[in-house]
């Protein structure tokens, strides 16, 4: 577990009263008879770095898929930047500047790295790209010419990143990225994320592995069986018994 | 490492120099290889009539080419397989006979408003493309037949002429409309360049890839598949009124025969779709044996093509397409050598 | 009365559709697999019907049981030969679609060498003259065939809802790699289906020769379209569904046929594209497949 790194996103608190750069209210999300999301509301300030953790099955997922528009809330609303972008399609939210990685990388197979990239980079927002090369910024310079179904997880997952930077978000929605990854590969996207949070990009963490995120995030929102259950601080959350009874049982 | 090269049906693939890096503006040398791809064939064709006369048939080979590059658009770019193809072409057909007939306009004008009723056709079937795969293909067959079946039905025979048939014979012109049917062949490769190097191109192929990841990257899914539909569409009715105009007497079923989708898919199919020349050459090939065994003896020829079909999809996806892309980088990657062993 | 008539022909028919689309509905429900040649297969299964009475003198529904065994062993080749490979492909729905369109038109072609390209039809009195139900008479080949399709529904269900072979392929259906975690050889599973799919196809060929009025080798690709819409009406892989969607077909299809003929010939395909548009999931809904 790094200890140095400083808890991003709490280095510059936002001015009281400004306007969050994202936030969601009241969502709710039924598939059919199964409630997914139950009244979940959060926000986000600019530039902040916030944690969504819960046991498996608790909605995470389903949350970053209502925020991003692939899924419609059944009730609630979304905004960004106090804009209502409740119901748009996954294209036009990625245009109003907020884009999502997937937890399992689905990347454009036949299509190479920079492709991947050029693809997002074209459909982006224009005023404000983010000043870096998004494939050398995860440090996949090396494997432009690659298709993308030839990397392996690790470098698929990366590239997903760099093809959502392409796109120049001002809300980043990042779903558990460091499944899968080795120590080291850990350490190279927890240091990914940290960059991102500087250049001012806010970021929504979904993930298990809570050394990651404590090097990433600074407060989370816990949810369990679509409700939100805690919201604060990451060292307030891993010390609350509510919160120790979902992920560790009764 | 997984093979990349296990692409199944020949999508478009970033293969050796065909396609430039995204973001570098294209060198005189592609702008010159693209303008050969797009004119040298159309030209041979146009001036063949010079040495084999029968223009007939040399058109009937140019209308199939040009369908075959509208399949490769639809079905090379996105992944949309129209088995309902032949839809548009018909509705071109009639387009243009309706216009001939009780618009009292010349071929020119009559093909244009062929092309404009195909278009509206693919208009009103854009929902279709909200299906995948299989449910698309007979859907758009169950379209198509559709049409056909109003169009042949007896009640609106004092329209369309119903079963009796068409005659268009007061406006035929059959060497204007060799020189359309080669210009419009021009038009259809030109297209699919434009696919294979353009930002659009790639966004079609990022939608073929995964379309949930490509409309997070931004792309309107809906709206790019639509216009890929939209230009087969109308590539189909031009080449639909052409043949009309040219074939002067016809019926319903001439036009709105599956066979014609089958033909322009199987042509697309070995010639390696995707890929800008290989439904051209493909074409050129299996057209050629057609006309040359398949019309006397059908059933051998759909027996030849149902096998050919079958092996296409085990053996080589790509078609021949693929089969020049891997003698080519052989050749490469050998630098020439070869020769010079001896 | 024209409308018990349209009513009583088109349950007859309604059953028969759901026997000849079972097959269909079992590969590409269970497998994601589109046989084209699904027509073509059936449109076999009438042939052999045909010879046997045409040319053998026995009665033409011993191409029933005739049929199976040789069927099946030909869709358990036909799926080791073409699976395997179909499934490295990007897209594996649509190569298989194109493949077995290949396939399809490899055996209308050698239906046309054996056959030709006529008209094979039995007589509609081959079974006696019209049988009187509820005041209508109607064609004891259709009454025959009809009830006939009643037993076949009934063993595709004891197949797939009492044997251990259905409840493998039923947990394939749902889910392969769950399936093969539990241990289950789900390419075997998947190619007997394959083949019982290819048998129940053949065998609702003896059926179809009496209640189309004969076949030729091309009717097998205007089977292959209205199996597909009787199996996307009733809901994907819902063999309940293909009853209900047969049955909803086949009333569609006499009463227009009874009432106007003309158009009779749209209906199938207004409804296919009606269905697909609307309600893609079926009637019985489970099972969307939309981009």
């Amino acid at each position: 577990m790094p200890e140095a790194a400083p808890a991003p996103g709490a280095a510059a608190p936002p001015p009281a009263g400004a306007t969050p750069v994202l936030e969601v209210r009241e969502v709710t999300k039924e598939f059919g008879a199964f409630t997914a999301l139950d009244g979940v509301s959060l926000s986000l300030q600019p530039g902040q770095a916030l944690g969504l953790v819960g046991p498996n099955g608790s909605g995470k997922t389903t949350l970053i898929n209502v925020m991003s528009g692939v899924h419609a809330a059944t009730r609630g609303r979304v905004l960004l930047r106090g804009e209502e972008i409740t119901g748009l399609a996954p294209h036009r939210v990625c245009r109003r500047g907020m884009n999502r990685t997937f937890q399992i990388p689905r990347p454009l197979g036949p299509l190479t790295a920079e492709e991947n990239v050029a693809v997002a980079r074209r459909h982006g927002r224009p005023s404000r790209h983010l000043d870096v090369d998004p494939l050398g910024f995860v440090g996949l310079e090396k494997f432009a010419s690659r298709p993308a179904s030839g990397l392996t997880t690790g470098q698929q997952k990366r590239l997903d990143l760099a093809r959502a930077i392409a796109t120049g978000p001002e809300v980043l929605l990042v779903d558990e990225l460091g499944a899968g990854l080795s120590p080291a590969e850990l350490e190279h996207v927890g240091e990914l994320l940290r960059g991102l949070s500087a250049m001012g990009v806010a970021l929504v963490v979904v993930e298990h592995l809570l050394g990651f995120l404590e090097a990433v995030v600074a407060s989370v929102v816990v949810l369990d069986a679509g409700r939100p259950l805690f919201v604060g601080s990451l060292r307030d959350a891993v010390a609350d018994p509510r919160v120790i009874e979902v992920f560790l049982g009764k | 490492m997984p093979s990349p090269a296990v692409a199944g049906t020949g999508a478009a693939t970033t293969a050796g120099a065909a396609t430039p890096a995204p973001g570098t503006r294209p060198g005189a040398r592609r702008w010159a290889a693209w303008a050969a791809y797009v004119v040298v064939i159309p030209v041979l064709l146009y001036l063949t009539p010079h040495v084999y006369n029968n223009q007939l048939l040399l058109l009937n080979l140019v209308v199939y080419l040009v369908l075959a590059q509208g399949v490769n658009v639809i079905y090379g770019f996105t992944g949309y397989l129209p088995f309902g193809y032949v839809g548009f072409f018909g509705a071109g057909a009639y387009g243009t006979s309706m216009a001939v007939i009780h618009l009292h306009t010349g071929g020119t004008v009559a093909v244009l408003i062929g092309a404009v009723v195909s278009t509206a056709m693919a208009v009103v079937l854009l929902p279709l493309l909200r299906l995948t795969g299989a449910y698309f293909a007979l859907a758009s067959l169950a379209a198509s037949q559709a049409v056909y079946l109003v169009i042949a039905n007896p009640s609106l025979t004092s329209f369309t002429k119903g079963p009796y048939g068409v005659d268009l014979s007061r406006v035929f012109n059959p060497n204007l409309a060799y020189l359309y049917a080669a210009i419009l062949l021009a038009v259809a490769t030109a297209v699919v360049v434009y696919l294979r190097n353009s930002a659009f191109g790639l966004s079609l192929r990022a939608v073929r890839a995964d379309p949930l990841t490509a409309s997070v990257a931004g792309i309107n899914v809906a709206r790019a598949r639509g216009i890929a539909w939209l230009a087969s569409a109308v590539l189909a009715g031009l080449a639909g009124g052409i043949s009309a105009w040219v074939t002067s007497v016809f019926y319903p079923e001439t036009v709105f025969a599956i066979n014609i989708s089958v033909f322009a898919i199987v042509f697309a199919l070995f010639g390696g779709v995707g890929s800008v020349l290989g439904p051209v050459f493909g074409g050129i090939i299996l057209y050629s044996l057609y006309e040359y065994i398949g019309v006397s003896s059908p059933q051998y020829f759909q027996f030849a093509y149902g096998l050919l079909i079958v092996i296409l999809m085990l053996f080589l996806p790509g078609g021949l397409a693929s089969v020049a892309r891997a003698a080519r980088s052989l050749w490469e990657r050998t630098g020439g050598r070869v020769h010079r062993r001896a | 009365m024209l409308f018990g008539y349209a009513l009583i022909a088109g349950v007859l028919f309604g059953l028969f559709y759901a026997f000849m689309s079972t097959g269909l509905n079992l590969l590409f429900g269970v497998l994601r697999l589109v046989n084209l040649a699904h027509g073509d297969i059936v449109v076999f299964g009438a042939y052999v019907a045909y010879s046997l009475s045409s040319m053998a003198g026995l009665n033409p529904l011993l191409a029933i049981p005739i049929t199976i065994v040789p069927a099946l062993a030909f869709g358990v080749l036909l799926y080791y030969g073409t699976v395997p490979r179909l499934n490295r492909s990007q897209d594996t729905e649509m190569a298989s679609l194109i493949l077995f369109f290949g396939v399809s038109q490899v055996l209308e072609a050698v239906a046309t060498f054996a056959y030709g390209n006529n008209q094979a039809s039995l007589s509609p009195t081959t079974f006696g003259g019209p049988i009187n139900i509820l005041g209508e008479h109607v064609p004891a080949t259709w009454v025959v065939c009809g009830l006939l399709s009643i037993p076949a529904l009934v063993v595709l269900f004891v197949y797939l809802y009492r044997s251990r072979l259905g409840m493998a392929t039923r947990a394939v259906m749902a889910s392969r790699e769950e399936a093969a975690a539990a241990g289950i050889n789900t390419r075997r599973v998947a190619a007997l289906a394959f083949g019982i799919g290819v048998a129940f196809a053949a065998a609702s060929g003896a059926l179809t020769i009496f209640m189309l009025g004969g076949v030729n080798p091309s009717t097998g690709s205007e089977l292959v379209l209205t199996a597909f819409t009787v199996v996307v009406i009733g809901s994907l892989g819902n063999p309940i569904g293909t009853v209900v969607g047969g049955l909803l077909y086949g009333l569609v299809f006499t009463f227009t046929k009874t009432y106007s003929p003309s158009w009779a010939d749209i209906v199938p395909y207004l409804l296919m594209l009606v269905v697909l548009l609307v309600r893609p999931t079926g009637i019985l809904g489970r099972r969307v497949r939309s981009a």
